[in-house]
């Protein structure tokens, strides 16, 4: 069963199930996302190295290489040379192109939002509530 | 005959103290670790779980009391360094022996009692947290700053004088300061001291880099205490190590000039230095050691946070016998001992075995050089 859950406080602490069927590294890259989302990983802060973060989980490093690039290649994260990982600044991070991508991924929620019965205003108040949660927390 | 005596009883109270730790060995884990297996927190306030522990104490007791006494008959009738290092290895292999067994015991009722009871675990998460390093929880390495200048002085206070070192000098000396081998003076074999020196003070760096660097082991049902203590833990052992990496360091100057006869130290006062200094680091360790507990875990700590109902990962599979990590599929190189209080390699990395074999090494090397 898949339940990735993020705590945002002061220490940004990401979670990982390793029985559950979600690849690691998608793990990683969602609660990192969620993290800076939240407010718990803030505008230039620090990521542990590759080998850092991958010994503390005890994976492999090309799981942690794996969830970086996603998340640099998606513009989340920068990778400098000496500073190391450390995330965008906000404003690096807007791409208005995104709602296009929105589409496709909430399409199949929706789907099976509306196949189980939920009406959209159920939906779209589950949304509303979830935004307002990342704004308080950020 | 006096030394023989205080010998014997040195020798004897090292053992004994060995033995408590062994002792108390099940009271110095994290709660979710019994001998060494990770336990579910389902179980951990199980009745069976404490009454192993129970048994524990009454079985080394049983094997470790007639031991101990025929130590001290041993060490009466016959005494010296040899008895010493056979107590302690028997000493040693007693306790692992001991804890290897309750470790399989460990991991026999846990499936038992999982089972048997039709307990259902929470979740196995592993938690990391990411910022864990950028806080504040190990001494600052400037610290180590007195033990290199001491080094340094050792050398120059010998270049200095190298004149009026004589032209045999001591290479080792026996438990009172009496030098009991000698070497022709060449630069090397002045240079022992100040090379070891240097060589222990590279040892207390890669201590202080393993507690920097060391697996995090977060507790995922309270992670946030997990991480206060864990770094409490951290801070408090790498103070310790910056002291005592100091107090060898200094010892060692002086025994560097008393090697090379540019200062002589009183064999009543080199006796009794040599017996009180080790001692006191021990008793220190072990103090320590009890007050800490492995990763902070004996640490009174007031926390008002909300447990999870999420359970540590089970990775038993990858520390062999309850003691030895070995998980190549695993980058670290430092993590959390389970047998004891501190710190152990992944034996999995050929890196970590390389330090290993490293340390080792060189200290053989040292030994190999101090002259005829």
């Amino acid at each position: 069963m898949l339940t990735i859950t993020i705590i945002a406080r002061a220490d940004m602490l990401i979670k990982i199930d390793f029985v559950s069927e979600e690849p690691i590294y998608r793990q990683i890259r969602d609660q990192v996302i969620v993290g800076i989302a939240s407010g718990a990983l803030s505008e230039g802060e620090q990521l542990p190295s590759v080998r850092q973060f991958a010994g503390d989980l005890g994976v492999n490093m090309h799981t942690v290489n794996k969830a970086y690039s996603m998340l640099k290649n998606e513009g989340y994260i920068a990778v400098h040379k000496r500073k190391g990982v450390v995330v965008n600044k906000t404003n690096e991070m807007r791409n208005r192109g995104f709602l296009n991508e929105i589409g496709k991924r909430v399409k199949t929620v929706i789907a099976e939002a509306y196949c189980k019965g939920i009406s959209e205003e159920e939906f779209l108040d589950k949304c509303r509530k979830i935004f307002s949660s990342l704004n308080k927390a950020g | 005959m006096e030394n023989q005596g205080n010998l014997v009883w040195l020798i004897y109270f090292i053992v004994v103290v060995i033995s408590f730790i062994g002792f108390i060995l099940p009271y110095l884990q994290k709660e979710t670790l019994l001998f060494g297996s990770r336990m579910p927190y389902e179980i951990i306030n199980h009745p069976e779980l404490q009454k192993l522990k129970d048994n524990y104490k009454h079985i080394y007791m049983t094997i470790e009391a007639p031991f101990l006494i025929l130590l001290l008959i041993l060490l009466y009738s016959f005494g010296g360094a040899g008895i010493f290092i056979a107590a302690v290895f028997v000493q040693i292999i007693l306790m692992t022996m001991i804890y290897i067994f309750y470790n399989r015991r460990a991991k026999e009722l846990k499936k038992d009692l999982i089972s048997r009871e039709g307990i259902t675990t929470g979740k196995e998460t592993a938690i990391v947290d990411t910022a864990f390093r950028s806080g504040k929880y190990l001494i600052s390495v400037v610290w180590f700053l007195p033990a290199l200048i001491i080094i340094i002085a050792n050398i120059l206070i010998l270049q200095i004088n190298y004149g009026r070192i004589p032209e045999r000098i001591g290479q080792r000396v026996d438990f009172n300061g009496v030098i009991i081998q000698t070497a022709g003076k060449t630069f090397l074999h002045v240079m022992m001291m100040p090379m070891t020196s240097l060589f222990v003070f590279l040892i207390f760096i890669l201590v202080y880099y393993s507690i920097k660097r060391s697996k995090q082991d977060i507790d995922s049902r309270r992670p946030e205490t997990s991480i206060l203590r864990e770094k409490h833990f951290r801070m408090i052992w790498s103070d310790f190590s910056v002291i005592v990496c100091t107090g060898i360091i200094t010892w060692f100057l002086f025994l560097s000039l008393h090697l090379n006869g540019l200062l002589t130290i009183p064999a009543k006062v080199f006796g009794a230095l040599n017996v009180i200094f080790p001692l006191l680091i021990l008793i220190s360790a072990v103090f320590l050691a009890v007050r800490t507990g492995q990763s902070g875990s004996r640490l009174k700590i007031k926390s008002s946070e909300n447990p999870t109902d999420l359970n540590n990962v089970d990775d038993d599979k990858y520390w062999k016998m309850g003691m030895i990590y070995y998980n190549p599929g695993d980058p670290a190189i430092f993590v959390p001992k389970r047998f004891g209080v501190g710190w152990t390699i992944n034996f999995g990395r050929p890196s970590a075995f390389a330090i290993l074999i490293g340390i080792i090494a060189v200290s053989v090397i040292l030994s190999a050089l101090k002259g005829k």
